[in-house]
């Protein structure tokens, strides 16, 4: 080596450990943001909609049932064809936050961009790195894109909605507030989005924030109310109840979570910090109570119960299909190997107990109808709640009829949830086709588009008259 | 009892087997029944029921007096409506059996009786005894015979699996979840309480 | 196009055999019939029946949950009057061929414990190495790919410890993790290592801590046997919903009673039996007889005319010989502290190396196992027949459930051409002959149980701590029903192929333990489903061709 490669190494090594150091930190604050922004999407819950059943992560398909039509989720891996791989900072922030796509059409707020229009520019970033940068792209298209009926398709439509009820400023924090409430404040509205499933929708089906986190039904479950109310809310679960609500789909002797909410619990909640749990617990617990005629605690209904004796060795053993104990056989025949003869629940609460059980005093029984049908199944650091469906799909253990499981459900609210409830097979199909009730806002289109047709069909049918009627004389 | 969970059932045992007073003087306790939800094969609650296939002299079955009988001769809870399907099967069964209820209750009064081993050796040989053990075997039991054809009448409530609920798990009922009995192994000193 | 008159594949049974073809072929595209000779019961009656017995007959009456319907009869309570019983048994073992199986939709899997051993390279070579029995056409490594594919498609937990495995020779991992072992159970590994030997977790087709298949975990209903009342225990009958929403079609109630043949001896058609006795013609290109290892031989038999006067694929003369099970003998042994049988599934270890070694030349190996039903029916029982009153009883209920221990010993029986299925002279409600198995151990089994098994057994009890060890004479049915349809390359001697394939007949199989040409002394339902596989493949094949 000479004088020159000497110089050169002099000046270039501490060059090259500067900027190599430079680059290690930026490495590092990129590691950082996307880490950042994982733990966001995670706690956002985008795999929920965004990952079909059996599909790859986030490359979309997934149909979500609304009662305006069916909705598939799109691929949002940064795929440069199929998804967001051509997607500036600017415009995923158009996307996430005011429900626009890069095209300049509008999302349905199925995408819950109504509530993450609070996310900061700070997070959004966070989340734009991970996606960009850590999602691996799935260079396929979803199965199904989304084609509402008329007037549905009408995209633009939703920009008259946006105005009237989007409200797009990122989060500021309360002062007057504690760091964990503005915290849980946050979390809540923005990415958990607790109001997209547990506030009532108005007129339009914008979120009624009047009611907000009074209930709604969703499909074939019904997302509960969740203010402080002790009797029509979660006032009766303390703050402990909550957090291990969240973190782990159940507290013993009270509620458990199913359908959604299970899945949000196992995709999301559970992997949140026990702070932000925390902070989640803390505002939801701050909200104005609502409540209904419930006087009672939902989480207080029902007692121990069995009439076995009814009906144990009445006909002894038979080939033939029919139980002659009623339902109360059949609850004993099918239920009560797991949840005990008087529906205790084990001793352990693996299997839960059915009375002193929200889910039987609730939303009026749908949410047991649900459970029935399609069974349970979430995974969090407790390991595995399972339940096995009923409603005889190709990987149920039984095939029940709407009427077995009006005749079922019945007899568990009568005994051990609230008695004053009592479901049909007509709420049955529902819950099994996962419809909710139609919103009066599309009664009124689909009588509307009626009548817009036999507007034009009689204006038809008059000026055909007219021109006929000319040519006579 | 023999389903999980508190029950006033479970309370029901307990007060009969608090030893202040001696075991007759405690009555049908309704509560009790009515957490049961009573219901005797479609037939109303009533404390005397036509006995089932009766013959000849046809007998008068006493509930009350089967049940009164049952908690001298057993120290556990037991369901009025195993109780009452039960009594029906016996007092078909047994054409001495009213008299021999009689009997056991003035026996266990006789010897003021907290216990069953306070008066059973008391008991005279014959019926009277026979259906003492009688009644002992189909509270176990939930059966009336050990013939293959006997009718059931409890399972789920038959006693004989309720010393080693702890350790054991009733056939189709599992008493925890996944891979629980792995850390089972209770003395046998631990008789559980029932 | 399937109708209730053909489709591609016509299957008779639905059993673990019959569903698991029947799934892969509509896998394949092909359509399928099935036909199941007795009723479709669903899961919670079965259970209620169970609850609804008195114990007494739980013992006595194992299948007493399962009462047939009387055009599909299939073996309750074993009088040993011809004329009251379904399978009618004979000979110096007739107690031992007392089978138990179940004639519904489902099949007897609904019953079975679960157990998934597979034959040792050494059992699949009997005459070759010792000298006796037969040997399979095939070795060990051509069946494996079969035992693995059989185990996904059920669900099997094992251990991932090769030291644990039997045999430790798989192309694939369990896809769960054995069982974990209750107290009783863990001290069996200690008392069989302390007499040098090795006490291994039972690979079990039930789901442990995931839900395969939508069926949920195991929880200790220790009801595996009569019936999993969740579903956490394969059973075939958890495969109908998926094999129906396939495009599978299931007749119940529909009595196959005749195969019928042309002249060039293919298969054209299966007759079945409604239970008013309408007769309805099947016709299908490729025909399965999956019926278990009793029922299959027979209708071999029913379905002999002038023509073939032996019966269909009988050229060999070796339909319905050569009947084999796993004779087993128990051991009832008292302890003096608790054993606690009954935590968790019904059997969830065994010793298996005494199946094997040099000595199997001279007299028979067998499995050693602690099993582990809950005794407190037949100990309440006990101590109420000793006329016991108040605390007594308590503890002498809970003493002699938690104390006593029953302890299984299956053993290898050879096939013999004298143990034999025919069609007895009774006839049931259809005109259809009942049948009649004559069987007898033979001295392999007899000294294999008094010089090899029992010693060894003895041992094993008095390590675990036994106070008292009690051989019940005689031999028992295992239900392990194997050899009436025996597979081999000579048409001359045995009835099938390396596929289960008819000699006689190349377009009609006869998959399941009816074709193994050797018993082992393992549980041979996992044998059964990898032949049951190996057999779909062949068929998908020459179906798909033809």
């Amino acid at each position: 080596m000479n004088t020159f490669d000497l110089i050169r190494v002099c000046v270039a090594a501490p060059l090259i450990a500067v900027f190599g150091l430079a680059s290690a930190q930026e490495a590092a604050a990129d590691d950082a943001e996307i880490k950042h922004g994982e733990y966001l999407a995670i706690a956002s819950d985008c795999g929920a909609c965004h990952t079909a059943p059996g599909g790859k992560p986030l490359a979309g398909g997934l149909p979500i049932e609304s009662p305006l039509g069916t909705i598939y989720s799109t691929n949002i891996t940064p795929s440069q064809q199929y998804g967001i791989g051509r997607y500036s900072l600017q415009q995923f922030s158009e996307a996430l936050r005011r429900g626009i796509r890069a095209d300049g059409a509008h999302l349905y707020p199925a995408m819950p961009y109504a509530s993450y229009a609070v996310f900061t520019d700070e997070d959004v970033e966070a989340l734009y790195a991970y996606f960009t940068k850590a999602v691996p792209a799935i260079d396929q298209p979803p199965a199904k894109t989304t084609s509402l009926p008329f007037p549905y398709n009408l995209r633009f439509s939703m920009a008259f909605w946006n105005a009237l009820f989007l409200d797009a400023k990122p989060f500021t924090p309360d002062p007057s507030r504690a760091t964990e409430w503005n915290r849980g404040k946050y979390l809540v509205d923005g990415p958990a989005h607790c109001g997209e499933c547990h506030t009532p929708r108005g007129f339009f089906m914008q979120q009624d924030r009047s009611r907000q986190f009074a209930g709604a039904v969703l499909g074939s479950w019904h997302a509960p109310n969740i203010t402080p109310d002790a009797n029509a809310g979660i006032g009766a679960m303390g703050t402990d109840e909550l957090f291990r609500y969240l973190k782990f789909g159940k507290v013993a002797g009270k509620a458990q979570a199913g359908g959604e909410m299970g899945l949000a619990v196992q995709l999301s909640f559970s992997k949140l910090s026990d702070d932000d749990l925390k902070a989640i617990v803390a505002y939801v617990r701050s909200v104005p109570p609502i409540g209904d005629a419930e006087t009672k605690a939902k989480f207080a209904q029902g007692q121990p119960f069995t009439e076995v004796a009814k009906f144990r060795g009445i006909g002894a053993t038979s080939s033939s299909e029919a139980l002659p104990g009623g339902a109360a056989q059949l609850f004993a025949a099918n239920c009560a190997s797991c949840h005990g003869i008087g529906a205790g629940g084990s001793r352990d609460n693996y299997f839960p107990s059915l009375f002193h059980n929200s889910a039987l005093a609730t939303g009026a029984g749908r949410n047991l109808a649900a459970t029935i049908l399609f069974g349970i199944d979430r995974s969090t650091a407790d390991g595995l709640a399972f339940m096995p469906g009923f409603g005889g799909k190709a990987t149920d253990i039984a095939a029940f009829t709407n009427e077995q499981v009006v005749e079922l459900a019945n007899y568990l609210l009568e005994h051990y949830g609230n008695a004053a409830y009592s479901i049909t097979p007509q709420m049955v199909e529902q819950v099994r086709i996962g419809q909710a009730p139609k919103p009066l806002l599309a009664t009124l289109v689909d009588v509307g588009k009626w009548l817009a047709c036999a507007l034009a069909i009689s204006l038809v049918l008059w000026w055909i008259v007219r021109r006929s009627s000319r040519t006579l004389v | 009892m023999t389903y999980e969970g508190t029950s006033a059932t479970e309370a029901t045992a307990t007060e009969d087997t608090t030893q202040t007073e001696p075991i007759l003087r405690r009555t049908l306790l309704k509560t009790g029944a009515t957490a049961l939800g009573v219901m005797v094969l479609g037939a109303p609650m009533q404390k005397v029921v036509r006995a089932a296939g009766a013959v000849e002299t046809a007998t008068a079955v006493s509930v009350d007096k089967f049940m009164a009988a049952s908690r001298c001769l057993i120290q556990h809870g037991l369901s009025p409506d195993v109780g009452a399907r039960m009594a029906g099967i016996l007092y078909a069964k047994i054409p001495t059996l009213d008299a021999d209820l009689d009997a056991i209750i003035s026996t266990a009064r006789g010897k003021n009786s907290k216990v069953v081993e306070d008066f059973f050796d008391a008991l005279p040989d014959g019926h009277v005894k026979d259906s003492a053990h009688q009644i002992i075997f189909g509270w176990y039991a939930g059966v009336a015979d050990e013939g293959p054809t006997a009718e059931v009448f409890a399972y789920e409530e038959a006693l004989m699996y309720q010393p080693t609920k702890d350790a054991v798990a009733l056939p189709t009922y599992s008493f925890n979840g996944p891979d629980h009995w792995t850390d089972v192994d209770p003395p046998l000193s631990a008789m559980p309480e029932f | 196009m399937v109708s209730k008159m053909g489709a591609d594949v016509v299957i008779a049974g639905t059993g673990i055999v019959g569903c698991l073809i029947a799934e892969q072929m509509l896998d394949a595209g092909l359509s399928v019939l099935m036909l199941e000779a007795g009723p479709r019961i669903d899961r919670g009656r079965i259970i209620e029946n169970y609850r609804n017995m008195p114990p007494a007959a739980k013992a006595a009456n194992p299948d007493g949950p399962f009462p047939p319907k009387p055009w599909a009869l299939h073996p309750m309570e074993y009088t040993g009057d011809p004329d009251k019983d379904y399978l009618i048994t004979s000979g110096p073992d007739a107690k031992a061929y007392q089978q138990a199986y179940v004639r519904y939709v489902g099949g007897a899997t609904w019953h079975w414990a679960g157990t998934l051993w597979r034959l040792t390279p050494e059992d699949m070579m009997l005459n070759a190495k010792f000298g006796v029995g037969r040997d399979w056409p095939f070795d060990y490594s051509a069946l494996e790919p079969y035992y693995t594919r059989a185990e996904y498609a059920i669900g099997a937990a094992g251990p991932s410890d090769p030291a644990l495995q039997w045999p430790p020779m798989r192309s694939k991992p369990y896809m769960m993790e054995a069982f974990p072992f209750g107290s009783g159970q863990r001290r069996c590994v200690q008392a069989a290592e302390s007499i040098g030997l090795q006490y291994i977790p039972c690979a079990q087709a039930r789901n442990n801590k995931l839900a395969y298949q939508g069926r949920p975990p195991c929880s200790g209903n220790n009801n595996c046997m009569p019936a999993c009342p969740i579903a956490a225990k394969y059973d075939a009958y958890s495969a109908l919903l998926r094999i129906e929403a396939k495009g599978g079609v299931v007749v119940p109630n529909a009595v196959v009673y005749r195969v019928e043949t042309d002249d060039k001896n293919n298969v054209q058609a299966f007759h079945f039996y409604d239970p008013n006795k309408t007769s309805t013609r099947v016709t299908g290109k490729t025909f399965v007889l999956a019926c278990n290892g009793i029922e299959t031989p027979k209708i071999l038999l029913l379905s002999k005319n002038e023509k073939i006067p032996k019966g269909i694929a009988n050229s060999s003369d070796q339909v319905g010989r050569n009947m084999m099970d796993t004779p087993k003998f128990f051991a009832l042994a008292k302890f003096k502290d608790p054993i606690w049988s009954g935590l968790g599934p019904v059997q969830t270890g065994a010793i298996m190396s005494t199946s094997q070694g040099d000595f199997r030349s001279r007299y028979a190996g067998g499995q050693i196992s602690l099993i582990n039903f809950s005794g407190a029916g037949s100990a309440g029982l006990a101590a109420l027949k000793q006329k016991l009153v108040g605390k007594a009883l308590d503890e002498a209920i809970r003493r002699e459930t938690a104390c006593t221990g029953l302890i299984a010993v299956e053993h290898e029986v050879l096939p013999s051409a004298e143990n034999r299925l025919t069609l007895s002279d009774k006839k049931d409600m259809l005109g259809l002959n009942q049948p009649a198995v004559y069987y007898d151990v033979g001295d392999y089994v007899r000294k294999g149980a008094d010089l090899h098994t029992f010693p060894i057994t003895r041992k094993f009890a008095e390590a675990l701590g036994a106070e008292k060890v009690i051989r019940i004479p005689g031999f028992e049915a295992s239900q392990h029903i194997m050899g009436g349809t025996i597979m081999g390359k000579d048409a001359k001697t045995s009835v099938v192929d390396t596929d289960c394939r008819a000699h006689d007949h190349p377009n009609l199989f006869l998959p399941g333990g009816s074709a193994m040409p050797s018993a082992g002394s393992g549980n041979s339902t996992l044998t059964m489903a990898a032949l049951g596989v190996k057999a779909a493949d062949a068929i998908a094949n020459q179906t798909t061709r033809g």
